[in-house]
């Protein structure tokens, strides 16, 4: 997971402020900042980050997915969903590996893991 | 062959000296070329125009930032080479790498050139950046979603530029945006505004009666409606080894 420090900051290249909305279709090649309005859908290749204060009305894409902010709409990540204390998500979440923070509110259903190619062909032909 | 093109302002007597260095400069390395120092009576466009089809084949534009503007988008669409020599006020030098004064003709005689993209607003077009203040608009990114900044933010689309650390690289193929509050740019961090690349954005005037303010380059725009996007590598410029990118 991308933590926002000095260093990451050379790294960031779409960063939504807190005056900010936007609305349609947002997709990014790299690491995503959500501090405002998004209404529509998130995708990313790299990692997103939807910070307290933010409201999220969108299915999300991304490679590593951080909210401490408002998400309606369903998640799927790459690799990781963090939800920090302040996180409200109502939508279903996919992924690899999830972290929940007491004090936050999950609505959904969650699909977690991987299953290996070889394993899911042998599921087939049984 | 090249063409030296040295704006009017140049004519004032706090240059004589620093021009004479220049051009004994410019015989020194063996870079000489026609001259002409533009006047009222001397149109900028129609020089250029004349000098290509003679077959210039490098343009060099003496004189601060709305010179080089000016003498860019005389020059977008043909197949010649921008040089500067930078007088005044000129950001776009510091940005390629190019010293002021005399030293330039070095980098103008060194040829390092490179092949950068234009932003485009419209017919016009913008090598470092454009700024759209008093605004109540809207902006249509990529033709996929639709940003709305607060009245009170001033919108800068950048393709050359370089600001606290962050360097937007005009090779890139991305014009980005930058939505901060009015008191000029922040550092890219929390409370700071709002930062993407996009290729295409087309600005919507919600009020038609208050049009937008809108700079390209230290030029002003006034024509409507507003459609920005970048144009890859539409430029070949002469840059210095002290470039930003």
């Amino acid at each position: 997971m991308f933590k926002k420090t000095e260093s990451s900051n050379q790294e960031i290249i779409t960063l939504v402020g807190k005056m900010v909305k936007v609305e349609g279709k947002f997709y990014g090649q790299g690491n995503m900042i959500i501090e405002g309005i998004v209404d529509g859908s998130i995708k990313t290749e790299n990692d997103l980050r939807i910070e307290q204060g933010a409201v999220v009305k969108a299915s999300i894409k991304a490679k590593n997915i951080y909210i401490a902010g408002i998400v309606e709409g369903n998640i799927k990540a790459q690799e990781s969903i963090e939800l920090a204390s302040s996180a409200k998500v109502f939508g279903d979440i996919e992924t690899k590996l999830l972290s929940i923070e007491k004090g936050s509110l999950f609505y959904g259903n969650c699909k977690m893991g991987e299953i290996a190619p070889e394993k899911k062909e042998k599921e087939k032909e049984k | 062959m090249y063409f030296y093109l040295f704006d009017s302002f140049l004519s004032n007597k706090k240059y004589e000296k620093i021009l004479t260095k220049v051009e004994r400069r410019i015989v020194d390395l063996g870079i000489e070329g026609k001259f002409e120092c533009l006047t009222a009576l001397k149109n900028l466009e129609e020089l250029i125009k004349g000098a290509i089809k003679k077959g210039i084949k490098t343009i060099v534009a003496a004189g601060d930032d709305q010179t080089v503007a000016r003498v860019i988008n005389a020059i977008a669409d043909s197949d010649v080479v921008l040089g500067i020599i930078p007088f005044g006020n000129n950001k776009t030098a510091q940005l390629l790498g190019i010293p002021k004064g005399e030293l330039a003709c070095d980098v103008i005689s060194n040829r390092l050139i490179e092949k950068v993209d234009l932003g485009q607003i419209n017919h016009h077009y913008f090598l470092t950046s454009l700024k759209i203040t008093n605004h109540q608009v809207s902006l249509e990114c990529d033709d996929s979603y639709i940003i709305t900044p607060s009245p009170s933010q001033e919108i800068n689309i950048s393709n050359l530029d370089y600001k606290n650390d962050k360097i937007f690289n005009p090779q890139d193929g991305f014009l980005e945006t930058h939505l901060s509050p009015s008191r000029g740019w922040g550092r890219f961090s929390k409370n700071d505004g709002t930062l993407f690349p996009i290729k295409k954005i087309r600005v919507l005037e919600s009020n038609k009666e208050k049009p937008a303010t809108i700079i390209a380059d230290g030029l002003k725009v006034l024509k409507r409606p507003l459609t920005i996007q970048v144009a890859p590598q539409k430029l070949k410029i002469i840059v210095g080894k002290e470039r930003k990118f």
